[in-house]
């Protein structure tokens, strides 16, 4: 039996196909996106109160996109940490990219390095949340893709517009209260990962040396401090684990 | 120029974390203690941030009205999981705690 497939009725159905796939992503994220308006209007005023070079805190929205990793980023500068200190606690902070990246690439196997690239850039939580849900019933790799590009275009697009009104506003005269904002988004993001005993092992320790050792010189008390947060994390979470039955729950 | 320099290092690093593991292949596993040791980083990072800049704070504004706003926001956010509403309980807060204060 012979099919007659019109190449332009193909083109069409193909271009039809993206363009619901790429509504479908930017339709995923938006109720992401407005969830992290206060957020990324906080981050923009942080970065205008904190002494950097013009524009710069406002470009690290653009190219070190995350808040965890931005405002790290932004606290470790304006406190005169040397160069490899900053990065290397922005890199500490940003680890868990490590693991989306790695879930990720079973999609991204048949894609160009360029894409994977790309992709890599623009995957923070929010995407890799609703990437995941989606793929699950999505097989067609060209809708992943298109899926997947508006989702992270369009969080990243609203991201940089709304941090760049917080930088604007952050030259505002200073009131208490708004240098009082950054503190607890961060104090926010620390809580959302805690997740049991563990976690919040790793995150009192770490913080209550911070606290201790903050008047260490290039803010190496708070790296030091972090690392033995994590360090303190791993040895309650393995004498939980030899304590307690296995339960077969796994990790996400 | 400095600044410029880390802000482009720190960029490149993070997007090594998220595209490096399918650039480098798709069969090889990440080592288990590397696993394992990123459940903690973002609490015990981002925990020891909180911590220094909460403390600056209370160093250059009062104790009191910080110590309020962190007393509020810490329930709200581990009972909602929200990242806005602590901050904005935590701030009024703040703001009560100072002018009463």
């Amino acid at each position: 039996m012979q099919t007659d497939t019109d190449p332009a009725t193909t083109a069409i159905e193909s271009a039809e196909s993206r363009r619901d796939a790429a509504l479908a992503g930017t339709r995923a994220i938006a109720p992401l996106a407005t969830g992290l308006i206060p957020l990324a209007l906080t981050v923009g005023a942080t970065a205008a109160r904190a002494g950097l070079p013009p524009l710069v805190g406002w470009a690290s929205s653009a190219t070190l996109y995350g808040a965890s990793g931005q405002l790290t980023w932004i606290q470790m500068t304006h406190s005169g940490a040397p160069a490899a200190l900053v990065v290397g606690a922005t890199l500490l902070v940003n680890m868990q990219m490590l693991l989306y990246g790695a879930a990720m690439r079973r999609y991204w196997a048949s894609t160009s390095r360029r894409w994977r690239v790309a992709a890599g850039f623009l995957l923070v939580s929010p995407v890799f949340a609703v990437a995941t849900e989606r793929f699950r019933t999505e097989h067609d790799p060209v809708r992943r893709r298109w899926f997947y590009l508006a989702a992270g275009l369009t969080l990243w697009t609203t991201w940089l517009a709304v941090t760049g009104i917080g930088y604007a506003f952050g030259g505002l005269p200073s009131l208490p209260v708004l240098a009082t904002l950054s503190p607890l988004v961060i104090l926010s993001l620390a809580l959302r990962a805690v997740r049991d005993t563990a976690t919040l092992a790793a995150m009192v320790v770490a913080s209550t040396l911070a606290i201790v050792g903050r008047c260490t010189p290039y803010d190496i008390g708070t790296v030091a401090a972090g690392i033995t947060g994590i360090a303190t994390g791993l040895v309650v979470s393995r004498v939980a684990h030899t304590e307690a039955p296995p339960s077969g729950n796994a990790e996400p | 120029m400095s600044t410029w320099i880390t802000l482009v290092a720190a960029s490149i690093v993070t997007v090594a974390l998220s595209a490096g593991p399918s650039l480098i292949g798709t069969r090889s596993e990440l080592p288990a203690i590397l696993r394992h040791a990123n459940r903690f980083a973002a609490p015990a990072l981002m925990g020891a941030l909180a911590g220094r800049s909460l403390a600056n704070q209370a160093s250059t504004t009062a104790l009191v009205p910080v110590l309020a706003s962190v007393a509020a926001a810490v329930p709200v956010a581990l009972r909602t999981r929200s990242l806005s509403l602590p901050v904005v309980a935590g701030a009024a807060v703040f703001v009560v705690a100072a002018a009463i204060g």
